[in-house]
């Protein structure tokens, strides 16, 4: 009905007035959906909405698709094309996001006691990660707070195969036996039990596939090598299995303890701003989860091995094996539960580069679903998993839309294309209130978990490598391999991303938009309104890509194990017995930053030998840690030092792991602190601020580098005359 | 000079003869010497101005076919700047491209007349073109070719032509019927149509005379032509020596038409054979004129125009064939119609008047053909875009114009092409390409609701200038200088429907709307309060004719107004007396045998429409406190006086909803305060001066030269048949309220509907994460 009144013909004026009409009213339930009745007014915000949209879609599909030319029909139906694909989505995550579930916290104990507690393999996939990332893992899964004798935790190494010992090139071979015996030596010290294969088929896939073969527990725990458990975490997700023998998967959040890279080299707002991943394990996985098609993430979840033995374990036909193998059990009428708490920290990519291999993998392997097991027609889903999948899996087409979004002023602006045939008085009528329509339904899905302008940033930074990644798909759906996602990585000095130079070519294109508008605004008197609308969507993209510039400017990383940034109490005691009250500011599992006030006696001195005491939740106890002083430095009242954990005994680097990673309230803490909306101007302003200051430095860098590049020439004439 | 330019000034000029005043032929003939201003041969008002080295001013000078132009000369008065130079500046007079008089300019004498004689051989049938041009000079070396300097005034409304016109006794034919009422000098102004007396002419008056009006009235172009209605007496005075006369006395020597069977001609016409008459009939001759015994001429010969068949239907066909005719294949004196074809038989001939929806025209289809522009200075060409009068179209659909047009080398600053639709300004494009260029296909985007209903004049206005040349004496005349527009260029119109807003006098005034129809199926009627007023409300429908370029062939004209329903749209010509009261009970205006009217005192008359929202907060209140019915949201005054008194000398148009209708309809109303009034207000009204004016829904006027009275005081209302979703678009625009409560209570219910599904699945999945394992 909604959809025939949507093509019902009313002239631009009328709808004007209908549009006002209908945003006041959206914006009243948006109001009134953060007070009672919210779920009632939740749903009036989406079906208004909606319908805003779709009174949209329905003008431009009937009244503005037409042109010259053939050059300018094509790009006038892929920018409705685009259009389209976007309002899919955005109808999808409507759907999908309707009402998110937030299920109850189980815990063991709440289980009747004559109930038989199952056993459980925790397996760590490793590829080529450090020992030392890997050694914090180990530890924290040992810690897990689960009966004795119940679970094991087994190190899957696929960096020391006998593929890669007896590999033709000497460097490599040595390298991988190095790796097995480091690692053999931290398993058999740890007691984890070390798992090598022969060959490295099937990525991780076929790594724990090979790991399920070699043992048996009720239940398989998969974290990623640097995803780090909390304490509670087998304790809070394995009772699910025992009350339901349907669940085949419950999946917990990846709390990110680093930023990203284009929060860490452009927004700087790890601590204040939602996490690009908050919006994904905080409501979509939750609103997947009310419609029973909450997936499996690769890491941080546990599966029953029955149900995984039903589909010979992992799948591995695509790249993305976790949402395949939860797409299969799905099929096959299992159930996947979803709990809303962060209790495993993971590392996000540091560089760029890492950023975008994790999304094109990412995109490939989402694309390679949608291409080799169509959800959309899978036997054994019901009609809302098959939404859920799609929405999940449509989502990673987004480079189409964004690079023609991106593009399409400039088909105006520069070559005079016209690709939106629309007067100023329809675009007030019917564009101006879907995009509004449009921004507050994202205010209310989304609003906590992802800022405004910062969802078109992320988007913008993937598409360029996501849409040749993606057409690879489509082109041969088989053919993309498993990239393992480099992490942990260091950066000397501050640089510019191999990868920044299509954003060069783009952000030229944009200028040379923006100079093609200010001549057609000149020369074309009679179509300065539409010139004007185009060069303000310019104006955004350019916007958009000045802050990817800004993202691709890699910042010095030295720490190869991030600091959390934390606000604990301690007490600091030195050699002479002497104390001090001090705040831990930020922890890592090798060492923590400390304040303590500046007139405090005694003085600390960098190489000092001193002890921190301190509450850990995770153990229950006050933990004594031995610290060493790297850094003394006196800094606004207080004096602030930077001390490294002595681990050497081996119970301490127990006590800094569950310190640093055992207590998940920490993570929520942290994430509930940070998961706070912000208005569309505040968001506009935080990104006109930040745009400019990294295109200079962009300019400074490459002047470095040209100049280096020069005196390194200059060198090289300079080179001895021949006697 | 092309043919079409030429048609669009003859048109132009002959429309302008008609504004100033035309002497009728009636008039000429019966005066041995006539005096015409030059002024009504002028499209231009005031005195003409002449710039520049060389510039001149056609006047177009319409004569009949069946009339001779003797004696003419023109007396011109005209003054000129005191510095042109004597020898070299002077006036140049041209009849018909030959020059017949060169009349020095002397700067001490700058206002003067000159009597210049046009001889008789140089005049022919149509029209004359008259040229006055200047030769001016004010320096003999490095002339400025646009000095200020060089003008010339020609006085035009003091300048005179002198002429008189004989008539042609020749034996008539039917191509003739073009000459006897031709718009030029010489052409009849008015015509006596006749039906006999019997009852059985009913069915000829209702069928046959429409067609005939609109048929003699399409011979005048724009010109008015009166008609007269008459029935011949059953049996016709016999005048004792020289004949049978049934004219009444008034229109003796007249142009008439007799209309009607053989058998009620017979009455009139004994000789006439039978054999004559053998389908649907034409034929014209002059009645034989009557003397009296001392042989004086008591009724002399007259144009006579016979139009009959066997029955009826024969005579509505061989009015038909008269309306459809082109007189010039016509030279004979008679003709029977043996078939008559138009396919499909569902359309009227108004269908190939207007443009259809989402065709393609080319401009020479429309009546512009390839035209040259040469040499310096302004040149500009007209396209009149003829849209149907109930075009209505979405507002995102667009038109497209696509030029083939060439400029030559040599254009300097300044040189521009513009297009303006309707005055105003579309597009414009500097001609700036100094080895000159040419464009296929040149496209213009423009909104469709630009095009109005009815016709849209599209101007394509060209200015022409050299280039630039610096020095002294230097500069380049302009001669080279060319530009074309080509007549493939063509018009892409969109789809559109055929929806309309009623009553609407000035798209009546215009297209005839709603009384021509592209179909044949939409009947309109046509009522004469008696048969005092047939003749007036042939008059209408002959100028609706001329309006439309067309005649409709569903016109129906009943005598009398029927005391029951009047289906569909009407036009009625009746005196106030004869219109009974409930005809204007729905409506703020009476004018029957009790006038009510809406003083200006008691309304708000402006015309005012709706801003464009001047803020959100502007729109809402406006919408909110709206009358959905009306398109202007703020409330109106509305008020009226009802009084016993007439309507005096004055006459009235008024169109309003047709309350005796059960569709939705129009009613337009002529009337004055009787049967002769309505008949002089009838001929005054379709003069193009008044007929210009017509607008609103209500109109009162008593002659040309007094001011006009306009009104808008009815309720609109939509009308459309075609297209119901354009129909449905024009209703919601004009109240979204509709649209908006529907959009509402679809999202209320699918709201209430999600809300109870959701509400389900939430207990379902709280009751089974609440389940034993045991349950699962």
């Amino acid at each position: 009905m909604l959809v025939a009144v949507a093509f019902l013909p009313m002239d631009a004026s009328a709808q004007t007035f209908a549009a006002v009409v209908l945003l006041a009213l959206l914006w009243i339930c948006r109001v009134a959906a953060d007070g009672e009745h919210q779920n009632t007014f939740r749903l009036l915000v989406l079906v208004i909405g909606g319908f805003i949209t779709l009174r949209y879609l329905a003008w431009r599909g009937t009244y503005t698709i037409h042109a010259a030319d053939t050059l300018s029909l094509i790009a006038v139906l892929l920018l409705f094309g685009a259009e389209i694909y976007s309002s899919a989505i955005h109808f999808l995550g409507g759907l999908v996001n309707v009402t998110p579930l937030r299920r109850p916290l189980l815990s063991l104990a709440l289980m009747p006691r004559d109930m038989s507690i199952p056993t459980v393999d925790v397996m760590i996939p490793s590829y080529n990660e450090d020992p030392e990332l890997l050694e914090v893992t180990l530890r924290a899964a040992r810690m897990m707070n689960y009966p004795q004798g119940r679970f094991r935790v087994h190190l899957l190494d696929d960096g020391g195969t006998d593929d890669k010992i007896s590999h033709p090139n000497p460097d490599v071979a040595a390298k991988a036996r190095e790796r097995r015996t480091e690692l053999k030596a931290l398993c058999a010290r740890l007691g984890v039990n070390y798992i090598a294969r022969a060959h490295n088929e099937r990525a991780k896939a076929g790594n724990i596939n090979h790991a399920l073969q070699l043992t048996n527990a009720d239940l398989v725990v998969i974290l990623d090598a640097d995803h780090v458990p909390t304490v509670e975490f087998l304790d809070r997700t394995v009772p699910w299995f025992m009350r339901h023998d349907d669940v085949f998967l419950v999946q917990t959040p990846h709390f990110m303890v680093n930023p990203d890279p284009i929060d860490r080299n452009l927004l700087h707002s790890f601590s204040r701003m939602p996490s690009e991943n908050d919006m994904f394990y905080r409501v979509v996985q939750r609103g997947l989860d009310f419609w029973g098609a909450s997936f499996f993430c690769g890491s941080a979840a546990v599966l029953r091995r029955r149900h995984l033995d039903e589909v010979g374990g992992l799948c591995g036909d695509t790249i993305t094996e976790d949402a395949e193998t939860a797409l299969a059990l799905h099929s096959k009428g299992y159930r996947s539960i979803y709990i809303d708490r962060p209790m495993v920290a993971g590392l996000a990519p540091e560089t760029f580069t890492g950023f975008v291999t994790q999304r094109m993998r990412w995109a490939q392997g989402m694309t390679q679903i949608l291409l080799i097991k169509r959800p959309f027609m899978a036997p054994g889903l019901n009609a809302f998993q098959r939404i859920g999948y799609l929405s999940s899996i449509l989502f990673w087409l987004f480079p189409f839309a964004r690079v023609i979004f991106l593009t399409a002023p400039l088909a105006y602006l520069i070559f005079g294309m016209e690709v939106y045939h629309a007067s100023i008085a329809q675009i007030i009528a019917y564009t101006l209130p879907h995009v509004i329509a449009t921004y507050i339904i994202a205010d209310l899905l989304f609003g906590r978990t992802r800022w405004p302008l910062i969802s078109e940033l992320y988007e913008v930074m993937q598409c360029l490598f996501s849409l040749v990644a993606v057409f690879k798909v489509i082109i041969n759906p088989r053919a993309p391999s498993f990239v393992v996602t480099p992490k942990g990585a260091t950066l000397e000095s501050t640089t510019v991303s191999p990868l920044a130079w299509p954003f060069y070519v783009l952000f030229a294109l944009i200028l040379v938009g923006c100079a093609g508008g200010l001549y057609r605004w000149e020369a074309y008197p009679l179509t300065r309104d539409m010139t004007t609308v185009v060069m303000l969507w310019n104006l955004f993209n350019l916007v958009t890509v000045l802050a990817a510039l800004g993202a691709l400017l890699e910042r010095q990383q030295r720490r190869a194990t991030p600091r959390i940034p934390v606000s604990e109490t301690g007490v600091l005691r030195d050699a002479h017995g002497r104390t001090s009250s001090c705040t831990i500011e930020d922890l890592s599992a090798s060492g923590a930053g400390l304040a303590i006030a500046d007139e405090t006696e005694p003085v600390f001195h960098g190489g000092e030998r001193l002890t921190l005491s301190t509450f850990s939740p995770a153990m229950g106890r006050t933990l004594e840690l031995p610290v060493v002083v790297r850094s003394a430095e006196s800094l606004g009242g207080r004096v602030m030092l930077g001390t490294q954990f002595d681990l050497t005994e081996p119970h301490h680097g127990d006590e800094a792991v569950a310190l640093s990673y055992g207590d998940s309230a920490r993570w929520l803490f942290f994430q509930e602190r940070r998961s706070r909306p912000i208005p569309f101007a505040k968001a506009l302003g935080i990104m006109l601020r930040l745009v400019w200051k990294p295109l200079f430095m962009h300019v400074a860098v490459l002047s470095r580098r040209l100049g280096e590049g020069f005196t390194a020439s200059a060198r090289s004439g300079r080179a001895p005359a021949p006697p | 000079m092309p043919r079409t330019q030429l048609l669009h000034l003859f048109r132009l000029a002959l429309f302008a003869f008609f504004v100033g005043g035309a002497v009728s032929a009636a008039e000429a003939a019966e005066s041995s010497q006539r005096e015409m201003r030059l002024s009504r041969f002028s499209t231009t008002q005031g005195p003409v101005r002449l710039t520049d080295v060389s510039s001149s001013v056609d006047l177009f000078v319409p004569v009949s076919p069946l009339a001779s132009m003797k004696d003419a000369a023109i007396e011109i008065r005209f003054s000129h700047s005191i510095a042109l130079q004597e020898r070299r500046s002077y006036l140049l007079v041209r009849l018909n491209d030959i020059s017949l008089a060169q009349v020095p300019f002397d700067p001490k004498q700058p206002v003067a007349s000159a009597r210049i004689r046009l001889p008789d051989d140089l005049w022919r049938s149509g029209f004359n073109k008259l040229t006055l041009a200047v030769i001016q000079h004010y320096i003999d070396n490095c002339e400025d070719g646009n000095a200020p300097e060089l003008w010339t005034e020609l006085k035009l409304h003091e300048s005179n032509l002198e002429f008189s016109l004989d008539t042609d006794e020749r034996p008539l034919t039917l191509r003739d019927i073009a000459g006897v009422f031709a718009p030029g000098l010489g052409g009849s102004e008015r015509a006596l149509l006749m039906t006999s007396s019997e009852t059985e002419a009913d069915a000829v008056v209702a069928d046959a005379l429409p067609l005939l009006a609109q048929a003699l009235a399409l011979r005048r172009q724009f010109a008015p032509l009166q008609f007269d209605y008459a029935r011949w007496p059953a049996q016709a005075n016999d005048t004792a020596l020289g004949g049978i006369s049934y004219l009444p006395p008034e229109f003796a020597g007249k142009p008439h038409v007799l209309v009607g069977t053989f058998e009620q001609l017979g009455a009139i016409l004994p000789g006439m054979l039978p054999e004559a008459v053998t389908g649907p009939h034409l034929s014209i001759n002059r009645s034989e004129s009557i003397s009296d015994a001392q042989g004086s001429v008591i009724v002399p010969s007259s144009v006579r125009i016979i139009v009959s068949g066997r029955n009826a239907t024969e005579v509505k066909e061989a009015a038909a064939a008269l309306a459809a005719m082109d007189d010039p294949l016509n030279p004979i004196a008679e003709t029977n119609i043996l078939a008559q074809t138009l396919t499909p038989e569902t359309l009227a001939p108004y269908h190939a008047r207007v443009l259809h929806s989402g065709q393609a025209y080319t401009f020479a289809a429309m009546g512009l053909a390839t035209r040259r522009f040469q040499g310096f200075g302004g040149h500009g060409a007209q396209l009149r875009i003829m849209m149907p009068p109930d075009y209505y179209t979405h507002d995102s659909a667009q038109a497209e114009l696509f030029i083939d047009f060439g400029y030559g080398a040599g254009m300097g600053p300044g040189s521009v092409i513009n297009f303006k639709l309707n005055g105003d300004f579309i597009h414009g494009r500097l001609l700036d390409d100094p080895h000159g260029t040419s464009f296929r296909g040149y496209r213009i985007v423009l909104p469709a609701r630009r095009l109005m209903p009815g016709p849209n004049l599209l101007d394509i206005d060209l200015m022409l200038r050299p280039e630039t040349v610096i020095g002294e004496c230097a500069g380049i005349d302009g001669r080279h200088l060319t530009a074309q527009i080509l007549g493939s260029s063509r018009l892409v119109l969109p789809e559109f429907g055929a929806v309309a807003t009623q009553p609407n006098l000035d798209l009546f005034g215009t297209t005839a709307f709603p009384y021509l129809a592209t179909t044949r199926e939409q009947r309109a009627t046509l009522i004469a309060g008696s048969e005092s007023e047939v003749g007036s409300a042939l008059t209408l429908i002959g100028k609706l004719a001329q309006v439309a370029s067309t005649a409709h062939d569903a016109w129906h004209l009943k005598v009398g107004l029927p005391d029951g329903s009047i289906e569909g749209s009407a036009v009625v010509v009746a005196s106030a007396a004869q219109l009974p009261d409930d005809l204007f009970d729905a409506w703020s205006i009476a004018i029957g045998r009790s006038v009510r009217w809406p003083y200006q005192a008691l309304n708000d008359v402006r015309e005012a429409q709706a801003t464009p929202e001047r803020s959100i907060l502007d729109m809402l209140i406006r919408h909110f406190r709206s009358d959905s019915a009306t398109p202007n949201r703020v409330p109106v005054l509305r008020g009226s006086v009802t009084q016993s008194a007439g309507l005096g000398p004055l006459g009235a148009l008024t169109a309003f909803r047709n309350p005796r209708s059960s569709t939705a309809a129009t009613l337009t109303l002529i009337t004055a305060a009787d049967a002769d009034l309505v008949q002089a207000r009838v001929a005054d009204l379709v003069k193009p001066e008044l007929w210009s004016q017509v607008d609103g829904d209500l109109m009162v006027w008593e002659n040309v030269d007094d001011p006009v009275f306009t009104l808008r005081v009815a309720n609109t209302f939509e009308t459309g048949s075609q297209d119901p979703w354009l129909l449905l678009r024009l209703v919601l625009s004009n109240s979204p309220w509709y649209w908006l409560g529907a959009a509402l209570a679809a999202a209320l219910l699918i709201v209430i509907t999600a809300r109870a599904l959701l509400n389900r699945r939430r207990r379902r999945l709280e009751d089974r994460a609440g389940r034993a394992p045991a349950d699962a």
